[in-house]
């Protein structure tokens, strides 16, 4: 049977204020589909800004140093003030009996657990993990790669692995180099377990970073039929010789029945970045957090975090709140 | 020999009573084609039966496809992965209630619709994904395509009553004599 050839186009807007005083609009605008041959395509481009009344951050303009400093709305896209091509792809699968094996080639987020529209930007959060964001020091959800990813194995237990350069797109962009990552993933029972590791170069100049930055991670997930998820990573690693990032973070997201339209969440997390004085840094942050589907393409999200530690503009209390429209449109091409 | 087997067997098949009529019909939402409108009759004395065919609700490209599935009550509908990402699928409020959890791509799971109603569901990772699954106590069913048209075979002459909703939508109820020649025209 031939397959079928379909377009889908999807548009999200999004605005959104945190108390740490800053304001964010953001569009993403996405194509995917099965094109002829059996393969699927998939394409991102975002725009998105952030406006702040204070000074911006002392050293912004270098790689890696946010302008605004904070990591708020920074779950899937950055806030660069201009249109950016984010992944581009196109990807075979195949079935071989009950394995599976795909080959993916193009522009794609970093293969170490991040996928685009994956769940770690999407159930309400409206920040990014810490140890997954710009200039934290850890990894980064706008770290992209230009390259090709194997994926092999069976759908209980597979492979990815991928060859690629760096082509990143949010404020820390790493010089240029081969990368490389692996990650393992199982599924069994409600369970889902993952380990990755990945091998780059540091986003610092030459001049502050030397050696290679790699990191190590393993990531669970755990849902309860009673609509209950858990999750959680551990990372660790160094971004340059020298020095040192871990980390982690805990997710529980409660979807029970009687709560309509609400999500609810809490997310627990660490970073402790080890360099020499005065650039160490550690923080700790608990978010609680709701998502409210509304009739019709509207989402919103309300998280409070508390929050301590030596982060640049970290506040001890803050409130995030955005609110998404999404459209889309599916086609056949007969 | 055999050529009068052959005219035996073509003479039987035109003579044999019709063991069941067609209804055919349109669905309309203020004169324009009602896609994914669910029609059904009333028989009550049907014995239960789920259909032993497999019944697939796929998601793939972040939708679930078909958007509208009806099935007969005792139905096992498969769930399959066929995305990049984790999904989860999920129905709470009417209907059949489950959680299938998460699962990453390649897998599959499924569940009896065991009871009539309408099912919502959606995937807890991502708000944009919605589909029903109206599990329905008689086989005599059909969801109009695209056009609105739809088509009801097999239906033993007489008259029924018959439902139809759509999502958005109100349920509506009406009677009908199915005899083969009478279209079913619904208008919300």
């Amino acid at each position: 049977m031939r397959a079928q050839t379909t377009v889908a186009a999807e548009l999200d807007l999004t605005a959104g204020y945190s108390g740490e005083e800053i304001r964010a609009a953001a569009s993403q605008l996405r194509l995917f589909g099965q094109g002829p041959a059996g393969i699927e395509f998939f394409a991102e481009t975002a725009w998105g800004d952030r406006w702040s009344g204070d000074a911006p951050v002392l050293g912004a303009g270098i790689s890696g140093i946010d302008p605004i400093g904070t990591d708020v709305f920074g779950a899937a896209y950055p806030y660069r003030g201009r249109a950016q091509l984010i992944e581009a792809y196109g990807e075979r699968q195949f079935r071989p009996r009950q394995a599976l094996l795909a080959v993916r080639a193009g522009r794609f987020r970093t293969p170490f657990g991040i996928y685009s529209r994956s769940d770690y930007g999407y159930s309400g959060f409206v920040r990014p993990p810490l140890i997954r964001y710009d200039g934290y020091f850890g990894l980064s959800n706008n770290w992209l790669e230009d390259g090709a990813m194997l994926t092999a194995g069976v759908p209980q237990l597979y492979v990815e692995a991928s060859v690629s350069r760096p082509h990143d797109v949010g404020f820390a962009v790493r010089r240029k180099g081969t990368d490389a990552s692996v990650r393992v993933q199982g599924y069994r029972g409600q369970f889902i377990l993952g380990a990755s590791y990945a091998r780059s170069n540091p986003y610092l100049s030459p001049r502050f970073a030397v050696g290679r930055q790699a990191f190590a991670g393993v990531d669970a997930r755990w849902a309860h039929p009673a609509g209950i998820q858990a999750r959680g990573e551990f990372l660790t690693g160094h971004s340059y010789e020298g020095v040192s990032t871990r980390g982690f973070y805990m997710d529980g997201v409660v979807h029970r029945p009687g709560m309509g339209p609400f999500t609810a969440l809490v997310r627990g997390e660490w970073l402790d970045y080890t360099a020499p004085s005065p650039r160490a840094r550690e923080a700790r942050r608990l978010t609680l957090g709701t998502r409210v589907r509304l009739p019709g393409p509207v989402t919103l999200q309300l998280n409070y975090l508390r929050q301590r530690g030596d982060l640049p503009r970290i506040k001890n209390h803050a409130i995030d709140f955005s609110a998404t429209y999404s459209f889309r449109l599916d086609h056949v091409v007969d | 020999m055999r050529f009068i087997r052959v005219l035996l067997a073509a003479v039987w098949l035109t003579t044999v009573p019709v063991l069941g009529a067609e209804l055919t019909g349109t669905a309309l939402v203020s004169g324009k084609p009602a896609q994914h409108a669910v029609v059904w009759l009333e028989a009550a004395s049907e014995p239960p039966a789920g259909q032993t065919s497999r019944v697939v609700l796929d998601q793939r490209n972040l939708t679930f496809s078909p958007h509208v599935l009806a099935v007969r009550v005792g139905t096992t509908v498969e769930f399959p992965n066929n995305d990049k990402v984790f999904h989860n699928v999920f129905s709470f409020r009417d209907g059949k209630k489950f959680d299938l959890g998460m699962y990453p791509k390649g897998m599959s799971k499924r569940i009896v619709f065991d009871r009539p109603g309408l099912a919502r569901l959606f995937c807890n990772i991502h708000p944009n994904m919605a589909a029903y699954v109206m599990a329905i106590d008689t086989p005599y069913f059909a969801v109009a395509n695209e056009r609105g048209a739809f088509n009801i075979a097999g239906v033993p002459p007489g008259t029924y009553t018959y439902h139809a909703w759509r999502p958005g939508g109100p349920a509506l109820t009406g009677s009908i004599t199915v005899d083969g020649s009478h279209a079913l025209e619904i208008r919300w």
